[in-house]
């Protein structure tokens, strides 16, 4: 029997679980070999810590439900995620929109809207204040005096 | 009470031990039925939290990861596609959780034990964090023989220890461990050889 065979079968052997058929082969083998034997130790120190671990598992009649209120919990958590991230998105348009209005209302308050030829004619006396020259009038006053002379 | 047969029928009232693994995973899937998926963590909690025990060695740590296992296992279920086994698949989801916990805590024991310095001139203990469950029933030779078997199997490579834990905490077949670790049975069988001999090469170099 090759020593990855024995080191296979420990645990059948210190469970007292392994075949009569290979008992003969197995024991014959850890007799001539130092190394399986010392791995026979260190298989049996192992199933004794691991023994002496599960020892301590406690049945938690609880476990289950609490799991499924984790779930339900976590499931709540991506609900509200969801409701916050919705109302963010609905508060940012409802802020760009009114900007927007905003901005609209503040660039017209600086232009006057016509609405009739009165309005245009104020418009017109507040940017013509300044009188001009106006070629094409004719001065009578001026043209008779000429006349006199 | 009325044994579940047909699959379609809602809500329906089944004896739960009748129920295959297959079936309760389809009531899950198709009608979200939480009565099952309790059936379902009630079956496997303990597999999950004594597999979590042989990494981690403390009950209340294996407990934690088992939760998380069973909710990874709750939104992949739908996933699952009956290839393998169900054990096998919540095995494989166990053994990661575990080992990405062991990663996890090393980094923090890396930083834990930087501010563990500046705590010890503050006064501070450094030695409150990660308590590992000390054996029962054992005397102190016994315990301290635990102590050094248990720092040998954490510094195994993850194949050796995950055949390893396996194989003792869950007395698995090599076949199973190979379906779990998607291995052939040789690779299992080589894998525990040399977890042994190396455990073996620590324990003789302590006495």
């Amino acid at each position: 029997m090759r020593c990855e065979k024995v080191n296979s079968l420990m645990e059948e052997y210190l469970r007292g679980e392994l075949e009569p058929k290979n008992l003969g082969e197995f024991e014959k083998h850890l007799a001539e070999c130092t190394q399986c034997r010392s791995n026979l130790e260190v298989v049996k120190m192992l199933l004794d810590l691991a023994n002496n671990e599960l020892s301590k598992y406690n049945e938690n009649p609880y476990f289950g439900s609490r799991i499924l209120s984790k779930i339900e919990a976590q499931k709540e958590n991506i609900r509200s995620d969801i409701r916050i991230r919705l109302v963010t998105y609905a508060t940012v348009a409802a802020a760009v929109a009114m900007g927007i209005f905003i901005g609209n209302k503040l660039g017209n308050m600086g232009t006057k809207v016509i609405t009739s030829t009165s309005d245009a004619e104020l418009i017109a006396d507040d940017y013509l204040t300044q009188t001009t020259e106006n070629i094409y009038s004719f001065n009578i006053e001026d043209s008779e005096n000429s006349n006199k002379k | 009470m009325q044994v579940f047969t047909n699959q379609l029928v809602k809500h329906s009232v089944f004896t739960k031990n009748e129920m295959s693994d297959k079936n309760l995973v389809q009531e899950i899937i198709q009608h979200n039925n939480h009565q099952a998926f309790e059936e379902l963590v009630n079956r496997y909690k303990k597999m999950v939290i004594t597999t979590g025990m042989g990494f981690l060695s403390n009950y209340h740590d294996a407990e934690d990861i088992a939760q998380d296992v069973f909710i990874e296992l709750y939104k992949s279920l739908p996933e699952f596609r009956n290839e393998s086994k169900l054990s096998t698949w919540i095995y494989r989801i166990t053994v990661n959780k575990s080992l990405n916990f062991l990663r996890r805590r090393k980094r923090e024991t890396i930083i834990s034990s930087f501010w563990g310095d500046k705590r010890k001139e503050n006064g501070e203990s450094k030695f409150n964090i990660h308590l590992i469950d000390e054996p029962i029933n054992s005397n102190l030779e016994t315990r301290e023989q635990h102590r050094l078997l248990r720092n040998a199997i954490n510094k195994l490579p993850d194949n050796q220890r995950i055949a390893l834990i396996l194989s003792t905490y869950q007395e698995l077949s090599y076949k199973e461990i190979a379906e779990v670790m998607e291995v052939s049975l040789s690779a299992v069988e080589s894998l525990l050889f040399r977890a042994k001999s190396n455990l073996r090469k620590v324990m003789v170099k302590q006495k």
